[in-house]
């Protein structure tokens, strides 16, 4: 887990800095990106931390530099997604405030902050886009996933905790593109199914490694 | 669980870990800097400006309704200026007859929304942090990236080595004998 959190801090700005050098407008997205990176090594540091070891025989494969590397982008991607999602859903109920004449945010924050921020449906159509074009690739990892585990121990599938929290997280990440693109979900409701299914993503990573045990604890916490 | 602790570098074990802590310490110096380009922002002009219309969107709804009607007609024209690589939006749509208004790229979904203008406002001082953030951010990244490559060259293999680990203490009574 110290690995694979020291990794995901590094996608998380991965994700914000190419953004940025694709010449999107995204330097609010700075603040939560790097607060976020400095939390997670944060606390990979501290109540993560184990020494550097070999890798256990089970792990000795080609496949970890793809399923888990894939697993990595994906979550620093979904982050961004998150934060872009969480500034949508504040910026709304601002905009809602203000038309209700209003003179501040949610919480008491300055109507100058919200001014600042990309209009709803910029961040709206950002945190969709982010999902979508990350979703393939979660949906690789798990499959990467399944043919390794064939490989390492003789099957599939077998409904270990962190083969059915990924997939519980593909199923509300799929819902969420559904919606959107059926259903025609947009605003408020789809933002929160965006963050139930980041949600999904966080437990799957640090829920299921600490507190559940299974043939991916190889993390020596919990 | 046991695993190995032959077989590793301590000393590139070490740099990683310095690397990931002063990552962490880039990570928070960048946050800081955010955080005063969010705040001076707030003193830029349009931070400013948006206050006096949210105190002015109170005057004119209070007032008669030839403002409403000439506020109504205000947006409907469309002028776009073109700000410094980004999105579109300078100036805030004006109320009381000056300035220009202007729109986003239009999306056709029929709203006219209005992208703010990033957290340093118009404040140049706000723009300078945020620059010296990106610059913090991109080094914390190689800092991040380096304590990520130096924590996997810690356990590298050696060159044509196997993938081979001592063998766990066996339990049975029979390899005891051998």
């Amino acid at each position: 887990m110290y690995e694979f959190s020291c990794a995901f801090a590094l996608t998380t700005v991965g994700a914000y800095l190419i953004l940025l050098a694709l010449g999107k407008n995204v330097r609010w997205l700075g603040l939560p990106a790097v607060l976020a990176a400095a939390l997670t090594l944060g606390l990979a540091t501290s109540v993560l931390y184990t020494d550097s070891e070999q890798l256990v025989p089970a792990l000795h494969s080609y496949w970890l530099a793809i399923h888990v590397s894939t697993a990595i982008i994906c979550g620093g991607a979904f982050y961004a997604a998150f934060a872009s999602t969480a500034v949508y859903l504040a910026r709304e109920s601002y905009d809602k405030r203000k038309a209700a004449g209003l003179p501040n945010g949610p919480f008491k924050i300055p109507a100058s902050v919200f001014e600042r921020m990309p209009a709803t449906p910029t961040l709206d159509k950002l945190s969709y886009r982010i999902n979508a074009m990350v979703f393939p690739l979660w949906t690789f990892t798990i499959i990467a996933g399944a043919i390794w585990a064939e490989a390492a121990w003789g099957k599939y599938w077998e409904w270990d905790p962190k083969e059915t929290w990924s997939f519980i997280t593909w199923v509300v990440y799929a819902a969420y593109l559904h919606a959107r693109a059926t259903a025609g979900w947009k605003g408020r409701k789809a933002g929160y199914l965006a963050l139930l299914a980041f949600a999904c993503f966080l437990f799957n990573f640090y829920g299921v490694n600490i507190f559940i045990t299974g043939k991916h604890s190889y993390a020596g916490v919990g | 669980m046991s695993l190995l602790a032959s077989g590793v570098n301590s000393h590139l074990a070490d740099l990683s870990n310095k690397c990931i802590w002063s990552a962490m310490g880039v990570y928070v110096l960048a946050m800081f800097a955010h955080m005063f380009e969010w705040t001076f922002g707030s003193k830029g002009a349009v931070a400013r400006r948006s206050v006096e219309q949210a105190s002015l969107a109170d005057a004119a709804a209070a007032a008669a309704s030839p403002t409403a009607a000439a506020k109504k007609a205000k947006k409907v024209t469309v002028t776009v200026a073109a700000a410094g690589g980004g999105t579109t939006t300078l100036t805030r749509t004006a109320l009381a007859g000056e300035g220009a208004t202007v729109v986003t790229s239009g999306r056709g979904d029929g709203e006219q929304a209005v992208d703010g203008p990033g957290a340093a406002g118009s404040s140049e001082r706000a723009d300078m942090f945020g620059r010296i953030a990106i610059s913090l951010t991109v080094l914390g990244a190689l800092l991040n990236v380096a304590g990520v490559a130096f924590r996997g060259f810690s356990v590298m293999r050696p060159r044509g080595g196997t993938c081979t680990s001592s063998p766990a203490p066996s339990r049975s009574p029979r390899s005891a004998r051998t």
